[in-house]
């Protein structure tokens, strides 16, 4: 029951309008503004808010940074992620064996094995590779486990049916398989979205895990912006990074997600 | 009459399960006959008919059978993401049959199951019984010897199933392929069938000769008295 109530909830909210979907973006980015600046004047009454400091360029080449790399991160989690569900739920034994093993993958804290990660990655010179590596880790398991999830929920009648019809391989993958999961990969990928923001402010600040390192270690984004100029006492750069990330995390929902997730009906079983 | 099918002490065992679904096996099925299993829940019926679809392998024994085989599922099995004709011609698209060939299978079958004008409806948009002549179109389209029925019509209303059961009598009769059907209806199986398999618990305890003229009638004597003997003979398995 409470299932299918959620459901009923999520059936609603990609189906909200355009009006009341950037109306209420623009309720959360003023109660914002107003609570931080609230927060701003008590931490530090006399700098709260220095417009001056503001760039729009560096915000506009921060949000496409971390666009890019939270994109590229997805792309690389969306082709593994594939071949590792098709490889768990292959057969009975194969489950047996990797689906206690990868459950305790995804279990260790991603950001345990950042240190090492970033340190390898700056000693090939790639501190991009670092962030996306991490994201990419992020967003994977949240991928494959609603993919495994989905290739559960197929049809017995419909897997015989390809049997008896030879349908498989390639042709099988294509016509029934990912079809068959598209609503999973669709939920899956919100929820490595959803990881992948949170994560980013992380990922992106990397000079705390480089010995002596510096600000200037990190590699420009949303992310990195939001650590570093909180610390660096630019309130206004701070403010700016917050919301443009909310009005980018907002986009990405209503003109992708919401999309893809009302076609992902059409993907479904009675 | 020529054996189109045939089960030689044929056993089935689900290893992981400790399940024996069917032991020592023997059965024959003639070209062109409408053949009906019918026996209790678990009793092996739909595991005979995956045997032949080849969709599981025996433990033992020995099966003839044609390769064309081709089913109709009691879910229908359709793609919903798929239209009508879509779901049709899949099985020849995969195969690689030219698309002026796909496209004259799909329109004969359709046209014969009546659904042409819904080629371009999903599966969601249709009945059940609709549904489920989409299902015999595809399975028919890939022009197979034998086509497997498995409890088709269990999910219909009465007054569907009656019109399912005039066009499956149709087809069988147009095209002359060998039909094997499982059904959890005797009613079905004496109305429709040329023999039927009165199965016990892992295998066949009878086959039964439905000597009955066609077109049958439900209320018909001859029809009621052959039901009542094989229901006997289902209550003592």
């Amino acid at each position: 029951m409470a299932i299918r109530h959620y459901h009923h909830h999520y059936h609603f909210s990609y189906l909200t309008s355009k009006k009341r979907h950037f109306s209420s973006t623009l309720i959360v980015i003023t109660i914002l503004t107003v609570i931080f600046i609230a927060l701003f004047n008590f931490i530090t009454p006399h700098s709260a808010l220095n417009l001056s400091q503001l760039s729009p360029t560096v915000i506009l080449l921060a949000s496409f940074n971390t666009l890019f790399r939270l994109l590229i991160s997805y792309i690389f989690a969306l082709i593994f992620s594939v071949p590792i569900a098709l490889l768990i739920t292959k057969s009975e034994r194969t489950e047996r064996i990797l689906l206690p093993i990868t459950d305790i993958i995804q279990s260790v804290p991603i950001l345990a094995f950042f240190p090492v990660v970033v340190l390898v990655f700056i000693k090939l010179n790639a501190t991009e590779g670092a962030v996306i590596f991490i994201l990419f880790m992020a967003m994977l398991w949240n991928l494959v486990f609603s993919m495994i999830g989905g290739l559960k929920t197929i049809p017995k009648d419909l897997l015989d049916a390809s049997k008896i019809f030879e349908i498989k391989g390639l042709s099988k993958l294509r016509y029934i398989t990912i079809p068959a999961i598209f609503p999973y990969i669709i939920t899956g990928s919100l929820l490595a979205w959803a990881q992948g923001w949170s994560l980013l402010i992380v990922a992106e600040a990397l000079h705390s895990y480089i010995p002596n390192g510096t600000v200037n270690n990190d590699p420009l984004g949303l992310g990195s912006l939001l650590v570093n100029s909180f610390y660096q006492g630019q309130n206004a750069v701070f403010l700016g990074s917050l919301i443009a990330m909310i009005i980018l995390i907002t986009l990405i929902n209503f003109f992708v997600w919401q999309k893809l997730l009302h076609l992902s009906e059409r993907f479904k079983f009675d | 009459m020529t054996e189109i099918i045939s089960f030689k002490n044929v056993s089935r065992v689900y290893k992981a399960a400790k399940v024996t679904a069917i032991s020592d096996v023997n059965l024959n099925i003639f070209e062109g006959e409408f053949f009906c299993l019918v026996g209790p829940s678990g009793c092996g019926k739909s595991t005979i008919l995956r045997l032949i679809g080849n969709i599981e392998l025996p433990t033992s024994g020995k099966i003839e059978k044609p390769e064309e085989v081709s089913m109709v599922f009691q879910t229908g099995a359709l793609l919903p993401w798929m239209t009508v004709e879509e779901n049709v011609s899949l099985v020849n698209k995969v195969k690689g049959l030219s698309a002026r060939d796909i496209e004259q299978q799909t329109t004969k079958y359709l046209r014969m199951v009546d659904l042409e004008p819904f080629r371009f409806r999903y599966p969601r948009e249709l009945s059940g019984g609709q549904r489920q002549r989409v299902g015999i179109a595809r399975a028919l389209s890939v022009e197979p010897k034998v086509l497997l029925l498995d409890e088709p019509f269990s999910a219909l209303d009465p007054v569907t199933t009656d019109e399912m059961h005039e066009y499956l009598l149709k087809i069988w009769q147009e095209t002359g392929k060998t039909i094997v059907m499982v059904s959890h209806s005797l009613e079905e199986a004496v109305l429709l069938s040329d023999r039927i398999a009165v199965m016990k618990q892992g295998g066949i305890k009878e086959v039964i000769d439905v000597k009955l003229k066609r077109p049958r009638k439900e209320d018909s004597k001859e029809l009621l008295k052959l039901f009542e003997e094989i229901k006997k003979m289902l209550e003592t398995s």
